[in-house]
């Protein structure tokens, strides 16, 4: 008996140990997560788009809805806040319009305003009225109605769902910012009560009203939202293209020239549709399933192998096979540029599926708006994104590309990983902009400027422009209106001769991020990166925070590894640390400290010191080095001795960082010698003293911080060429004798 | 003069003054010089020392620029300053100019450079006020083209399609900068008519311009015409050329500054076939016999008339 049960105990061991060697490790990463099936909110929406009475086309949206909400936190909750965004396009007064009109926008001449009435909130259940009232507590600002709350009568204990039915009236405004009517095209989003998110009183995040996170519309940042699913029937003018987050159920039913369709999402934070008569539907099947045999050319495998090689994972365990159904509703006139749209969206798909886990949902829809609805394009919700090109746009100056690849990249950076863009927006934002600019360079390779002038595209930057007729005559706002010359765009074309007078402008130079850092000049110095979106300094702060910096941030702790290992290893940690990063905190909501944490463990680079310096720090990052001289103390007292060079390194910003030197230098007849100098840079100045003679110095060689405010002084060479300012110069000369022989035609 | 004749009347003023119109664009590029060696000293504080020089000549780098911007001082504000430093000289030379193209549009000879400068100067005040009646016309033709502007920027708005909004944008642009011209094209007339005449009165001969203009908009537009057309001919000849030319070199920049210079001088020569065309377009209109009274039809004379006071 007792031999039996050993030998049962053995083969039982045994097979444990087969079943532990064929089995997933358990140190091997968990696999892609699907989207929840059990959200804690659901949504069943019924809406009609409508004509108001008076006006010719649709832009009213007469809708019902049923919420339930699951109370997933440990404590009885009494109040249910919801978002009525559309409330910000009611009138001038609302914050968003206000903090938008601050940012320099301004309102359409033919601008409609619209908003979001709310007819009853009522117990689904008990079918009694609920209170609610709107509430203004990030700005105080009265007119501001952008956020309810609705008062439940019995508080809704932990694990229990509360159903709510609440009517609704949505009216769009002109389309301006990221949603709206122009003529015969919507777009509808924030349209109906969108529940805020529960984090419970106990969560450290700030702004928390009764638990909920529940911000009015800004005019920056606007998304946090736990994961919902979502029924929306909708009642459309028959003959009008539609789309909408998540797939279509079913074949729609036509009457009366109405056509009704139902919409199912399944784990989304948002739900957005468009509908219009004049655009024209195309459909694509994107999948990464099998390698081409072309696959080394093409830049898009080459990323997916790359990341599969450098990972040591395959195709199968990186989840990029399944289809993805890629539907462009493009405008007729946009119709020869069908390719570059899908091949964007392909290049998206596969390298953010290859660095951030597989892309979920069946379908994708990218939306072209038309001219006059530009103000939406450039926008993303889940499975769902609006572009924005324009005839005869050049491919050289990656756009659409660039806002095709960036909105898609939201799928991910909020749509999956759904951090709180409120109070992170970088983790949004930034994130998106970082993995943009990458997937652009690696597609598309460099970027080329771009002047546009009356709808001609000159592929080129005019790096001056004096302020003429052809701008409005800009000096002489002192004029009264009526005096004051239009802005005349033909003049400028006369004047500047775009094509002409830049003729050596054409070609540029760029790394991919230095984009980035004129961006983020532009604005910088005046906040931390990590703010609540409408507590910075202004919208050109928030801006330069939520996009910019934190690219610079990303590529500096990328560059970094880059240094430490060599480029290979380098970007090998940092998509290990980005990967891993997206699998663990995929369809939950991260934070920042979770992505450094992931960099600390998966990259083995510790981000601390840079954050405290690149992000926490509100001032500018600036050294700059002096020209060598010879040190005033020899070595040595032999007449013989090779001289001694200085170079004085200079701190001018108030951030301090590790300070590389590279020197190139020449001891007596000996070949020149290349070295890296140190030094932490926390000073406000360093002399490194170097032995012979320097002949060339540069400062961070491998473009760590691309933050340094003025990078003009940070090189040096001995010998001065003349060649930049005759060039430039020249360019100049060329250009202003063009333009003074152009004024003397007028006189 | 018949249409025909004015061009050929105003190539042969241009076929005569290639030194003239050569030194018009030499001048042109000398007041164009401190501004250019402005920036050429900024490029070089930021640049020369550099180890990527030679790339910073070859391609633009929108990010040394950005710098060189940054940099003390306003680059764009003293860049403008100089830019207008350079305007008002040109403002005060063109008439001098002008009056000389006028003066070799009135001879059939080759005008030495001390007759060309002489005729400048005897017309010079003349035609500074002209000039400066044409900087007034010119601010009021920009209020006419603005209701233009706004009424084709608002078709532009509610097109249904963005090519039918940039054709309504375009068209009216290129028509307000039509309207632009209308004061350069009135003034010119004004200038030959001064030439012709050699009378005061500016405002006078400004008016007799409109009119000659007005009563003949088919020659004189035309002519107009035919000057714009070859000097955007011009541009889009050397357009290719100094895209070749284009380099990071010192010989290869002073290809681009030449080639340049003689584009101005080829734009020159358009402003000089207009003058050339239009003086003789006006000499001939004045100097035409009046119109013989056809026999028999002679109108009673307008002093035996009946008239009110006669009646007493």
């Amino acid at each position: 008996m007792m031999r039996r049960l050993l030998a049962a105990c053995v083969a039982l061991a045994a097979l444990a140990c087969l079943a532990a060697a064929l089995g997933p490790r358990a140190d091997a990463a968990p696999e892609w997560r699907a989207p929840p099936t059990q959200p804690p909110v659901r949504y069943a929406i019924q809406a009609s788009l409508d004509t108001i009475p008076g006006e010719r086309e649709p832009r009213r949206i007469a809708g019902g809805m049923t919420v339930l909400w699951t109370n997933t936190s440990a404590e009885p909750v009494s109040s249910l806040w919801f978002h009525a965004f559309a409330n910000a396009f009611a009138d001038e007064k609302s914050t968003f319009i206000r903090e938008a009109k601050q940012g320099g926008a301004e309102l359409p001449d033919d601008m409609r305003f619209g908003g979001i009435d709310i007819d009853s909130i009522e117990d689904a259940v008990l079918r009694t009225k609920l209170e609610h009232r709107f509430v203004r507590d990030d700005d105080g600002n009265p007119d501001d109605r952008t956020v309810l709350r609705v008062a439940l009568k019995d508080p809704v204990e932990p694990g229990a769902t509360v159903r709510l039915r609440i009517e609704f009236a949505t009216t769009l405004p002109r389309a301006f910012r990221r949603m709206g009517a122009w003529q015969d095209f919507v777009f509808a989003a924030q349209w109906y009560p969108k529940l805020g998110r529960h984090l419970g009183t106990a969560s450290r995040t700030p702004n928390l009203r009764e638990g909920w996170y529940c911000a009015q519309y800004h005019s920056g940042p606007e998304f946090c939202a736990d994961f919902a699913d979502f029924d929306v029937t909708l009642k459309l003018p028959d003959g009008w293209t539609s789309a909408a987050t998540g797939v279509r159920d079913g074949a729609p039913a036509a009457e009366g020239g109405v056509r009704t369709e139902t919409w199912r999402a399944r784990g989304v934070v948002d739900f957005a549709w468009t509908a219009g008569r004049r655009s024209v539907e195309r459909k694509r099947t994107v999948n990464f399933r099998e390698p081409p045999a072309d696959a080394a050319s093409d830049p898009v495998w080459r990323e997916i192998l790359r990341v599969r090689d450098s990972q040591g994972t395959t195709l199968e365990e990186m989840g990029l096979g399944g289809d993805v159904e890629v539907v462009l509703l493009l405008q007729p006139e946009h119709l020869d540029q069908e390719e570059r749209h899908f091949e964007a969206a392909r290049t998206a798909l596969g390298m953010f599926g290859a660095w951030f886990g597989p892309y979920p949902y069946p379908r994708l829809t990218i939306v072209d708006p038309p001219h006059g609805a530009g103000g939406v394009g450039g926008m993303e919700y889940p499975t769902l994104v609006t572009t924005g090109t324009s005839i005869g746009s050049p491919q050289s100056n990656h756009r659409p590309e660039t806002v095709i690849v960036h909105e898609i990249g939201h799928q991910w950076f909020m749509g999956i990983l759904a951090s709180n863009e409120s109070e992170e927006a970088w983790l949004d934002e930034g994130l998106t902009t970082w993995a943009t600019a990458r997937a652009l360079h690696l597609r598309y390779g460099a970027s080329l400027p771009l002047t546009i002038v009356l709808g001609r595209h000159f592929e080129t930057e005019l790096p001056y422009t004096f302020p003429g007729f052809a701008e409005g005559f800009r000096p002489a706002d002192w004029l009264p209106k009526w005096a004051k010359p239009p802005e005349m765009q033909g003049v400028r074309l006369w004047r500047d001769l775009p094509a002409l007078a830049t003729a050596a402008a054409w070609r540029t130079r760029d790394d991919p991020m230095l984009p980035m850092r004129r961006s983020y000049l532009r604005g910088a110095g005046w906040d931390e990166l990590v703010c609540s979106g409408w507590r910075y300094a202004s919208g050109d702060s928030y801006r330069v925070n939520a996009y910019p910096r934190p690219v610079l941030l990303m590529e500096s702790l990328a560059r970094t590894l880059a240094d430490r290992h060599g480029a290979a290893e380098g970007e090998t940690r940092m998509t290990r640390a980005v990967r891993e990063y997206a699998r663990q905190h995929r369809f939950r909501h991260p934070t920042g400290e979770d992505l450094l944490r992931a960099i600390r463990e998966h990259a083995e680079l510790d981000p601390a010191p840079l954050w405290e310096s690149l992000a926490r720090a509100s001032g500018l990052l600036d050294y700059e080095l002096s020209p060598p001289r010879e040190a005033a103390i020899p070595a040595s007292s032999d007449p013989k001795a090779p001289p001694r060079t200085e170079i004085v390194v200079r701190r001018k910003g108030e951030v301090s960082v590790p300070v590389t030197l590279r020197v190139v230098r020449k001891v007596g007849d000996a070949p020149p010698v290349t070295e890296d100098l140190r030094w932490d840079g926390r000073g406000r100045r360093n002399t490194f003293v170097v032995e012979g003679k320097v002949l060339s110095a540069e400062l961070d060689p491998g473009r760590i911080f691309l933050q340094d405010a003025n990078r003009v002084r940070d090189a040096w060479t001995e010998r001065a060429d003349p060649r930049p300012a005759v060039k430039w110069g020249g360019q100049t000369l060329l250009w202003l004798e063009h333009a003074l022989t152009t004024y003397g035609q007028f006189l | 003069m018949s249409f025909g004749g004015s061009i050929l009347a105003g190539l042969s003023a241009v076929r005569r003054s290639k030194r003239l119109l050569g030194l018009s664009a030499v001048s042109t590029a000398l007041l164009s010089l401190p501004a250019a060696a402005w920036v050429g000293r900024r490029f070089h504080e930021a640049a020369a020392h550099r180890p990527d020089a030679v790339d910073l000549a070859r391609s633009l780098d929108l990010d040394v620029l950005f710098d060189v911007k940054q940099g003390a001082g306003g680059f764009d504000a003293d860049l403008t300053a100089l830019v207008v430093a350079a305007l008002v000289p040109y403002f005060v030379l063109r008439p001098l100019v002008l009056g000389g193209y006028c003066g070799v549009a009135a001879t059939d000879r080759r005008l030495p450079f001390a007759t060309f400068v002489r005729e400048g100067g005897i017309v010079y005040w003349k035609f500074l006020r002209i000039a400066l009646i044409g900087l007034l016309g010119l601010w009021g033709a920009s209020l006419a083209a603005k209701p233009l502007i706004d009424t084709f920027d608002g078709f532009a708005k509610s097109a249904g399609d963005e090519g039918a909004a940039a054709r309504y944008r375009l068209f009216s642009h290129v028509v307000a900068v039509g309207i632009l011209f209308v004061p350069r094209l009135v003034m010119d007339y004004a200038r030959v008519g001064v030439r012709i005449h050699r009378t005061p009165g500016v405002l006078r001969q400004t008016g007799r311009a409109a009119l000659f203009v007005v009563s003949h908009p088919f020659r004189t537009v035309g002519v107009f015409l035919v000057a714009r057309g070859f000097e955007i001919a011009a541009v889009l000849l050397f357009l290719p050329l100094l895209r070749a030319a284009d380099g990071a070199y010192l010989t290869t920049t002073a290809v681009v500054v030449l080639l340049s210079t003689a584009l101005v001088a080829l734009r020159e020569a358009s402003a000089m076939f207009h003058v050339a065309a239009a003086y003789h377009l006006r000499r001939a209109d004045e100097t035409a016999p009046p119109p013989a009274p056809r026999s028999g039809e002679d109108g009673p004379d307008i002093l035996e008339a009946p008239l009110p006071w006669r009646d007493s």
